[in-house]
């Protein structure tokens, strides 16, 4: 049995027959309760290329799915949710579909090496409603030395609430290049997987957009249907708000030219790209991984206004000054004038 | 020698009243800021309508996305609940924009390198210098997960360069100008 983290299938130590095939096993049941007859979807998403990172393939492939984070147990998380807003927006039909049976076990079989999303889906029982959310899964699952052709996994599960209102906000993660963005995004707002509304997101409407919902069995999801050029896109729901972030799709470097000169010594190469430590240049976004880029101009100044305070503070005393100056110089007039 | 004893009188009521002018600059310079930040703390909370708690990875290498509000990358709000203070925080650093709201100076709240910089008038950063030791600090991202922090220590610096203010050991920094001592103050929180 295995956790629903990572577990990226790369089996270093093991080579996979690639005619080999895969069992996932989950296990719907909310402590002692089992769910029965629940449909469970997957879809296999992704495959592992030669370089060990997973690509998109087809349908997923043709979305700028932001892939990023991967590797990290929040990164898939929002992978799957960004996923599944795209299968229920493009009606994509399951890779295998199967219903659970009276202790809650759906065994899926023959499943090919790759990636997968686990559709999440809302359960109810004596004890009230709960959701089980979409998740990803490699087959196979890496161990030490080996690799697992059997997968089981419990699927996590929250109270499912109802909101009555919903938010859809768009954020961006481009390192503030606010001029390559555009000055509106469309959003197509999805009941069950069906067209209800097109909203626009701009300035003007600090770039969100809430509705109220009447029905509270509805499925709701969002899509932004035109991703601007450059960017890649994940979506994730966070109760009643959707957040569609706009990523700044990596760009692939060319290979540099093998350098003339000697190489650099080790250590010499600047730790964040641009507007680090050091460069003189104008101040950048903190736009490197991690979001640990510092400034260029890396003496901050938050008190440039202090010397205002104290001009103000030298020209009362000075003008003070000068006003008992000059009243005395009167006094002393008039009294030379009175001699 | 009349005219020139009325003419430094004139000078030094002229030097009084620019002083006067200038307070009453920034004095609306700070009232403008304070109901900007107040506008933008309104609309951010309005967007933020399902907070979760978020949980520091040092291996996050994720950049905090931004919320665009009057032409302004915004990356989260902070909070410190025992003064009633919410302020939003601006992506980049630009010491211009410090005197409006707080700015990134650097670094990430995902990953525990967060490090912002304010300016001390009321209403923003003024309460760097008293702070008690433990206050609980709270910064929520703009997808609504919130990390809370405690004061851990108040350090003074003459400068505040990168070296100075990026500390491994805490999680959040805050640092501001003290304009009567001209030095830094810098918090350093840790997660709660």
């Amino acid at each position: 049995m295995i956790g629903l983290g990572m577990g990226r299938g790369e089996c270093a130590a093991a080579e996979i027959d690639p005619a080999e095939s895969f069992n996932l096993t989950l296990f719907y049941t909310q402590k002692e309760n089992a769910f029965a007859d629940l449909q469970i979807d997957i879809y296999r998403v992704a495959e592992l290329d030669p370089d060990g990172e997973y690509r998109l393939i087809e349908p997923f492939a043709e979305y700028p799915i932001n892939m990023r984070g991967i590797d990290s147990i929040s990164g898939r998380q929002k992978i799957a949710q960004t996923i599944r807003h795209y299968v229920a927006a493009n009606q994509i039909a399951a890779y295998q579909s199967l219903n659970t049976d009276d202790r809650g076990t759906v065994s899926f079989a023959g499943l090919e090496k790759g990636l997968y999303l686990v559709a999440g889906i809302t359960a109810r029982n004596n004890n009230g409603a709960f959701a089980f959310g979409d998740f990803l899964i490699d087959l196979p699952v890496s161990a030490e030395s080996d690799y697992d052709s059997d997968v089981r996994a419990n699927p996590k599960y929250t109270p499912h609430t109802s909101p009555a209102k919903y938010t859809v906000v768009k954020l961006w993660d481009d390192a503030a290049a606010a001029d390559q963005r555009p000055a509106s995004v469309d959003v197509d707002i999805l009941k069950n997987g069906v067209f209800e509304k097109r909203v626009v997101l701009n300035n003007a409407n600090a770039w969100s957009y809430s509705w109220q919902v009447e029905d509270s069995k509805g499925i709701w999801s969002v899509m932004e249907p035109n991703v601007a050029e450059g960017y890649q896109v994940s979506i994730t729901g966070n109760g009643a708000a959707f957040i569609i972030t706009n990523t700044k799709a990596p760009t692939i470097p060319e290979k540099p030219e093998p350098p003339d000169g000697p190489e650099p010594p080790d250590g010499l190469e600047p730790p964040g790209g641009s507007g680090t430590i050091g460069d003189p240049g104008t101040p950048t976004a903190s736009g490197t991984p991690g979001g640990s880029g510092v400034p260029a101009t890396d003496v901050p100044r938050t008190g440039d206004t202090a010397p205002l305070l104290l001009y103000v503070v030298i020209m009362s005393v000075s003008g003070f000054g000068l006003m008992m100056l000059g009243v005395l110089w009167l006094r002393e007039r008039k009294n030379d004038e009175k001699r | 020698m009349m005219r020139n004893g009325k003419a430094v009188f004139i000078a030094g009521c002229m030097l009084i009243v620019l002083s006067l002018l200038l307070l009453l600059l920034l004095w609306v310079q700070m009232k403008q800021a304070e109901r900007i930040n107040a506008g933008i703390v309104d609309t951010m909370e309005s967007v933020l309508v399902c907070r979760t708690e978020g949980t520091q990875d040092p291996t996050q290498t994720t950049e905090m996305p931004a919320l665009e509000l009057h032409d302004e990358d915004f990356i989260a709000l902070l909070e410190i609940p025992s003064y009633g203070l919410q302020l939003p925080v601006c992506s980049t650093w630009d010491k211009g924009k410090v005197l409006s709201y707080p700015c990134r100076f650097c670094g990430s709240v995902y990953n525990g390198t967060l490090v912002i910089g304010g300016y001390d008038h009321p209403g923003q950063f003024d309460f760097c210098d008293s702070i008690p030791n433990d206050t609980v600090v709270k910064v929520t991202d703009m997808t609504g997960c919130t990390f809370s922090y405690v004061v851990d220590d108040i350090e003074r610096s003459a400068s505040a360069p990168a070296e100075v203010l990026i500390d491994d050991t805490a999680d959040l920094t805050l640092f501001v100008r003290d304009a009567q001592l001209l030095e830094y103050i810098i918090l350093r929180c840790v997660v709660k």
